[in-house]
């Protein structure tokens, strides 16, 4: 399979071309964002959605949504990494399967915290408002699962299924490679500084910093800084030669300061005001600004955001339906953002997480576990998708055997983007075709 | 090896016994020194003697989040932070724990006390008081685990990250070691750690080999004998402070030098930074967010007299280090992230936003306005490109700017080269 062409969105500019703005101009003027469509009235169903969230939140002005007219452009993935091991049972649970409510019993969530879908499961009633739309994967996982999260995340962030430790550089960073066409920037991690996962081996992958420090930078007054600090990069007078005692790692920070520099000329112009996301919610925010890099046109087409406290040992039954909160009011923003705004066909949501947590409780909290489920949000058929996991065949780790493979949901992924999977992994999965990312 | 100044060599000691040089500094060691070698020795001398810094008493306050922020990173900038200081750090690291899960200032304060009392002590004194720490017992999950149900989060962080690594244990080593570790309650308000026999081991486990009614004693003395932990503890030491990994040979025998010692901190730290290998290991790892920071205040430092001294620590937060917010029990990772585009970007608004109040540069007489800017920002050892960008930025504008604007370009053209990225 060849990657699927894509439209090129009418404003790109090349990487040449933002080069050669160093210094002379801030991406603002160049680069007008395209901005959402405005309009919408109150509805009762969001505002009682909103009621069940938490009070410290400020109201979100949100209505029955007007979809805006498409806008054409790339397709864009989201990926957003739950932290600390994500509970996928408690997200989809198999609220009907005595033997899992049997091994949960010291931290089963309280009935105010789950929506019942059917007889074989209820979803985080944080998720509720959203639930029509989601896309639930049961079961993602690996084969031969480890239970330490550095083992663990390496292996998600390299897409490395069986932690061989070959690969230098990122999942998300090798599709980037790939997508990549020349564009300022392709891939950005939002919300946590530079991620592995982005790690590339060519395309330009950058971690979005603060907006007061974009902003400070891009109204400096003294319009020789930029110049100034673009020569450090390309040293000017190539004669004078190398005389450090590492080249290396003097290249490296030379282009972690060009990405810099090309990063505030293709991503200064964001402006971080999104009213319609609530606040309080970092992770609201970090999907309110990719909302704004995807609206920006300079090519991005991964976005990577790290977030949440899922490492749930102690407190799980009311650690993680508070997480569940912030992350359903987030996506609900974020989505209706991208309905407003036209861009909902094009932008995928999809969760990544080290690990689950295991099915029989602690006192009052869950250990590290295996196979998980993973959330899909965006033009994927919603629903359940792979296949549930048994609670009755533990293995000798307490844990249940994964039913989709991390290589096949990352390959399903890569498909959407356009990626051929057997060239950013190891070995390629099998596409989850229920999910009707094509 | 060309010859190397022993300005070069004493702000490589400095970079890696102390949290950053200073130009006072650098200059009392290479005053007078016979060799570069000899500068270097005398300031590896001091940074082994220094004394440890007070704890700021503001830091005991319940809520003095932004006082205990100031407090440390007061001690990470002041111009006495010699290896004790820089040991206290690592220990953090090493031992991370989060206000963001304790949310209690004043068992943090406690266990800074902690790192701060064993920084250049006893590993494993310190390590069997941290196991009991209130501070780490909330962190890692430790309080309120039960052998009915026990919790394995301290367990395997206790194997994985502060002893013998990973590979040298199984998983049945967690569950044993979770059973071993049961049973102890911390008071959130007194911070009284007291352990209850009934939710504690009854009977028997087996864990490392060790077969018995374990209790924490047991397994810390279990882990201290484990060979795997010498080479381990010491060789984080060792990638610290000499910038790459030890090879196999030389962890093997800093292990066996912290080992026989009973894991005396001191002996190891000095071997390291007396070895051969030290002092021509320069600048081979990036900085980290809070050795850039220092460096920079220092070289941004003196503000003028009449000026607010408020150097804004929170763009800490933004670089993503900052004192008891580690990202995760494993500490700040090393290496790369510390030199990617993001940390440029926030650097460069940093210089940017605080150079307003600098001291312009002089120029000392027979030197050089960017002579003077490196100087300044302690940088010894710089390549050809970067100096000729300092030339350009010092030359090019001498006619239409002020003197302000264009110390404020040497600065951070200098604070954002290659080379001050580099510990």
């Amino acid at each position: 399979m060849s990657p699927k062409p894509e439209p090129r969105p009418s404003t790109v500019v090349s990487r040449r071309e933002f080069l050669a703005l160093l210094g002379l101009t801030t991406s603002t003027a160049a680069l007008p964002a395209v901005r959402g469509l405005d309009g919408s009235v109150a509805e009762a169903a969001s505002r009682k959605s909103r009621a069940a969230s938490s009070g410290k939140r400020k109201a979100v002005a949100e209505g029955p949504v007007v979809a805006g007219r498409p806008v054409a452009g790339p397709r864009v993935l989201v990926v957003i990494e739950l932290q600390g091991g994500n509970d996928g049972f408690s997200m989809l649970v198999p609220s009907g399967d005595g033997r899992f409510r049997q091994l949960r019993d010291r931290a089963w969530l309280n009935p105010k915290d789950l929506t019942r879908l059917d007889d074989r499961y209820s979803v985080a009633a944080g998720l509720a408002p959203l639930a029509s739309r989601l896309a639930f994967v049961e079961g993602v996982g690996v084969s031969k699962p480890d239970f330490s999260h550095t083992a663990m995340m390496t292996r998600w962030w390299q897409g490395d299924p069986d932690g061989s430790g070959t690969s230098r550089t990122g999942f998300l960073g090798r599709c980037c490679d790939l997508l990549d066409t020349g564009s300022p920037v392709v891939g950005v991690s939002v919300g946590g500084g530079a991620t592995p996962a982005l790690l590339s081996a060519k395309a330009p992958t950058v971690a979005l910093p603060g907006l007061d420090s974009l902003r400070e930078l891009t109204n400096d007054r003294d319009d020789r800084m930029r110049s100034t600090m673009g020569s450090l990069t390309d040293g000017g007078d190539e004669s004078a030669g190398l005389d450090s005692v590492d080249s290396d790692l003097l290249a490296r920070a030379r282009s972690g300061l060009s990405s810099g520099l090309t990063l505030l000329n293709g991503l200064g112009g964001i402006t971080g005001k999104s009213p319609r996301y609530p606040d309080n919610n970092r992770l609201a925010s970090a999907l309110g600004l990719a909302r704004e890099l995807v609206s920006l046109n300079v090519g991005v087409r991964v976005i990577h955001v790290p977030w949440g406290s899922f490492d749930t040992h102690t407190g799980h039954a009311w650690a993680h339906p508070e997480q569940m909160r912030q992350l359903g009011s987030a996506l609900t923003a974020f989505h209706n953002d991208l309905v407003r705004s036209g861009l909902s066909d094009r932008v995928l949501v999809a969760t990544t997480s080290e690990f689950g947590r295991r099915p029989q409780a602690n006192a009052g909290g869950t250990d590290h576990g295996a196979a998980s489920t993973a959330l899909v949000l965006g033009p994927a058929r919603a629903g359940r998708h792979g296949a549930p996991v048994n609670f009755e065949q533990l293995d000798q780790s307490g844990n249940v055997a994964a039913t989709v493979s991390m290589a096949d949901y990352y390959a399903t992924l890569a498909t959407w983007l356009g990626v051929p999977p057997g060239e950013v992994l190891p070995t390629p999965g099998a596409v989850l075709g229920s999910l009707g990312l094509t | 090896m060309a010859a190397t100044s022993p300005e070069a060599l004493v702000a490589h000691v400095l970079r890696r016994c102390a949290i950053a040089p200073d130009p006072e500094r650098i200059a009392r060691f290479t005053r007078g020194a016979s060799t570069p070698q000899a500068a270097a020795s005398a300031a590896i001398d001091w940074a082994l003697q220094a004394p440890p810094l007070p704890i700021s008493p503001a830091q005991s306050r319940q809520d003095g989040w932004d006082d205990a922020l100031r407090g440390w990173t007061g001690n990470l900038r002041s111009s006495g932070a010699g290896l004790h200081e820089r040991m206290t750090w690592f220990w953090h690291n090493h031992f991370a724990t989060s206000s963001d899960k304790v949310g209690n200032q004043a068992m943090l304060h406690g266990q800074q006390q902690l790192l701060r009392t064993h920084a250049l002590g006893n590993f494993a004194t310190l390590l069997r008081q941290m196991a009991l720490d209130p501070a780490m017992l909330f962190y890692l999950d430790l309080a309120g685990s039960s052998i009915d149900a026990p919790n394995e989060n301290f367990a395997r962080e206790l194997m994985e990250l502060y002893t013998i690594g990973p590979g040298n244990y199984t998983e049945a080593d967690v569950k044993a070691g979770a059973l071993a570790l049961a049973g102890y309650e911390v008071d959130y308000n007194t911070a009284a750690v007291t352990k209850k026999p009934d939710r504690s081991l009854g009977g028997e486990v087996v864990f490392l080999g060790r077969r018995g009614r374990l209790g924490v004693d047991d397994v810390i003395d279990v882990l201290l004998a484990h060979e795997a932990t010498g080479p381990f503890v010491a060789s984080k030491i060792y990638t610290n402070l000499v910038g790459v990994r030890p090879s196999p040979e030389r962890a093997k025998q800093l292990g066996q030098l912290f080992r026989s010692s009973g894991y005396e901190i001191r002996p190891v730290v000095e071997n390291i930074v007396r070895g051969e290998e030290f002092l021509g290991s320069r600048m081979n790892r990036p900085k980290t967010a809070i050795e850039w920071w220092v460096g920079a205040v220092r070289a941004i430092e003196p503000f003028r007299a009449d000026q607010d001294k408020d150097v804004n620590v929170w763009v800490l937060n933004d670089l993503g280090q900052i004192p008891h917010r580690p990202p995760n029990a494993a500490g700040w990772p090393s290496g790369p992230k510390w030199l990617s585009s993001d940390q440029f970007v926030t650097r460069a608004a940093y210089v940017r936003s605080v150079s307003w109040r600098m001291e312009p540069i002089k120029a000392a007489p027979g030197s050089d306005l960017v002579a003077a800017t490196l100087a300044r920002c302690s940088l010894h050892e710089v390549s050809g490109r970067t100096m000729n960008v300092l030339r350009d930025a010092a030359l090019a504008v001498a006619g239409n700017a002020d003197e302000l604007t264009i110390s404020r370009r040497l600065i951070t053209a200098a604070l954002l080269s290659p080379e001050f990225s580099l510990a």
